[in-house]
């Protein structure tokens, strides 16, 4: 398919096919995206892909839960210092679709969650012909 | 900790209902108290039954039950109470080893909670700590954090009291209601006609309302038994006697007769009604919304002053055509801070003319935004559509002075309201006038009768704001020398045949084909 120049009103998600396409460690890019209490919480070579996910409230179990992405929406969602305009404009964009369950967004919506930079910069960074982090635009 | 339902305030809220044993519980409680309780108290007094209730039940199911702890190893067929699901009882149906490095060798097992389909996984043998590990705790049911039922009450708020109170209307067979307290009907001691008349008697021979208290002392009413069940019962046959009026006395509550109130105070005239409009307040400039605060209609969209806990010291109002006709004057916002909140109902005050000093019966009408009381005063002083009226507290809470500026008698040019066919035309008239007025609110009219008849059409035909603007304005502005006429014109006109603020009637002026602001209120056309 021709590659088409997205628009401010392109929605955009995290695209996983892309990364079983192109990266097979992708789990290494989400443990770097855990909050510190997180990642103090787990060794990066620990096997959490498929865990028995523990309810903190009511003991509850989750199976084959992958317990970084739990924590990442659990915990880390919840951390105010999660999404700071310190990160790179990419991995910030790249966390505020894991931690909204990968909803497509565009960039101006993504401009509403990362106020610190304007819409168009947001879409050039993600809507160029490199992808950074999976993140494309929704295909119909 | 356990989660009680009780406690709960979405539980209150949204699932609780008056059941048969609540029923009986106030029924009970009513009944054995000898007095009248209010709603509020009542739904207290359920709450806090139900609470006792559920820790009964709680402290007897725990007595016997296996209560789960995540530290706790389990087998299959074992049945546990889970806490964090309010104690729904399951059955163990499997258990295997679990998997999370997090939290070491553990186990996963699989319970067949009762009244779910879907059997649900928990955690068993856990090494690391848990919010639901006992460590030895005994008595599950005591915390320092439990609502109280007050707090409980403050918290479901409204949409509590009033399943009650439905509860409550809807078994009139079984409870009785006078104001917002209650009784159960057995109760109720009988009150005869020879009773009413003896407290209508009274109430004449004061000439002002009359507390239930007061009444009592002359009706014969079952001496021996509690005064609140006295006080109830003849509060409850006045109610539904329709001789009689129920009126807030600055907090305390009295009876009047009806045939002794004006009629204002009874009911809202027509002519004070108001059914509210929607219109674009964007449309009103800096100018328009400043006559708007000047013009202090009580119904106005103006914000609400700001509360500085102080009462104000005085407010003026000036008169229009409806309240004049009606005998009232208007709850203005400045106004409604000095008299006693309420939503609805009548309260009794005391107007003071500021002239010669007579006092003055006054009916604050809650609902309708008035004062009845007026029109003998407004006749006996000769005050014109237009004049301007100070409103004033006095050192006694229940009393309140009403005046006016007197002038030397002065020639004013009036607009003099005329009905034409189905329209209003105006007539420059000259009148002497000798109190302070607006004198672009400044009106008299011709034919009262007439103007009725034309506010009825008006109605009766579904005049819009702006048909009646379209109708008015260019009246006003033919007998205007400068062809101008002033928007508070404007709105004092409109009065005649419909009660509007000035906000609607502003904004369909601005509207207004060929509307022209000239500037300082006046318009063009």
């Amino acid at each position: 398919m021709p590659w088409k120049r997205p628009t401010l009103n392109t929605p955009f998600h995290i695209d996983w096919d892309w990364w079983r396409e192109h990266e097979n460690n992708y789990r290494f890019y989400l443990y770097e995206q855990l909050c510190d209490a997180c990642r103090e919480r787990f060794a990066i070579d620990e096997d959490t892909q498929a865990v028995d996910w523990i309810d903190p409230d009511t003991a509850e179990v989750t199976e084959d839960a992958d317990a970084w992405l739990i924590c990442l929406l659990k915990y880390c969602a919840d951390d105010p210092n999660y999404i700071t305009s310190d990160l790179p404009l990419a991995a910030a964009i790249f966390r505020v679709f894991l931690t909204n369950g990968n909803k497509p967004l565009t960039p101006a919506q993504l401009h509403e969650r990362l106020p610190w930079r304007d819409e168009r910069t947001i879409l050039r960074v993600i809507g160029g012909r490199k992808v950074h982090y999976g993140i494309r635009p929704v295909m119909d | 900790m356990i989660r009680r339902k009780t406690q709960d305030i979405d539980y209150w809220i949204h699932e609780y209902e008056v059941d048969e044993a609540d029923h009986e519980f106030i029924y009970d409680l009513l009944a054995e108290s000898n007095t009248p309780i209010d709603t509020e108290d009542l739904a207290l007094a359920v709450i806090r039954r139900r609470g006792e209730e559920e820790e009964h039940f709680l402290r007897n199911e725990l007595a016997q039950a296996n209560i789960y702890d995540p530290g706790d190893a389990y087998e299959v067929g074992d049945v546990i109470y889970f806490p964090a699901f309010n104690f729904h009882k399951g059955q163990v149906t499997a258990v295997r080893p679990g998997n999370n490095p997090e939290h070491g060798e553990f186990d996963v097992i699989t319970v067949a909670l009762e009244g779910e389909k879907k059997p649900r996984a928990f955690a068993a043998r856990l090494q690391t700590p848990h919010k639901l590990n006992r460590d030895g705790e005994v008595d599950l049911l005591s915390d320092a954090n439990l609502l109280a039922p007050q707090d409980i009450l403050a918290m479901a708020g409204d949409a509590l009291l009033s399943k009650f109170e439905q509860h409550l209307t809807a078994n009139e067979d079984y409870f009785v209601r006078a104001g917002s307290a209650w009784l159960t009907t057995d109760q109720l001691l009988p009150v005869n006609i020879g009773h009413l008349n003896i407290a209508e008697a009274l109430i004449e021979m004061e000439g002002a309302p009359v507390t239930t208290e007061k009444l009592l002392e002359q009706v014969d009413l079952e001496p021996d038994m509690p005064q609140s069940i006295r006080i109830f019962s003849l509060d409850m046959a006045l109610q539904h006697d329709d001789r009689f009026v129920r009126v807030d006395l600055g907090g305390k509550s009295g009876w009047y007769l009806r045939r002794l109130m004006p009629e204002a105070a009874v009911s809202i005239p027509d002519v004070l009604r108001y059914e509210p409009v929607p219109y674009d307040r964007s449309l009103l400039n800096v100018e328009l919304l400043q006559v708007e605060y000047e013009l202090q209609d009580e119904w106005s969209d103006t914000p609400e002053p700001e509360e500085d806990g102080e009462q104000p010291q005085s407010a003026v109002y000036t008169l229009i055509y409806p309240h004049y006709v009606a005998g009232t004057m208007p709850l203005t916002p400045t106004i409604r801070r000095m008299l006693p909140v309420a939503k609805d109902g009548v309260t009794a005050i005391t107007l003071i003319d500021g002239r010669w000093g007579n006092k003055i019966a006054g009916w604050v009408v809650h609902e309708g935004r008035y004062i009845a009381g007026l029109g003998d005063w407004y006749k006996e002083h000769k005050l014109p559509v237009g004049a301007r009226i100070l409103f004033q507290p006095t050192q006694n809470p229940n009393e309140f002075l009403i005046d006016f500026k007197p002038q030397r008698a002065k020639r004013h040019w009036v607009r003099l309201a005329l009905v034409q066919g189905r329209k209003l035309a105006f007539q420059a008239q000259q009148k002497a006038i000798n109190v302070d007025v607006d004198d672009q609110v400044l009106l008299s009219v011709g034919d009262s009768a007439a103007i009725d008849d034309l506010r009825e059409m008006v109605e009766l035909e579904g005049y819009s704001v702006a048909d009646l603007v379209a109708m008015i304005m260019p009246e006003l502005v033919r007998m205007s020398p400068q062809s101008t006429a002033h928007v508070k014109s404007l709105y004092s006109a409109i009065n005649l045949v419909r009660r509007l603020p000035p906000g609607p009637i502003f904004a369909a002026l601005v509207q207004m084909p060929g509307a022209v602001d000239t500037g300082s209120g006046f318009w063009s056309l």
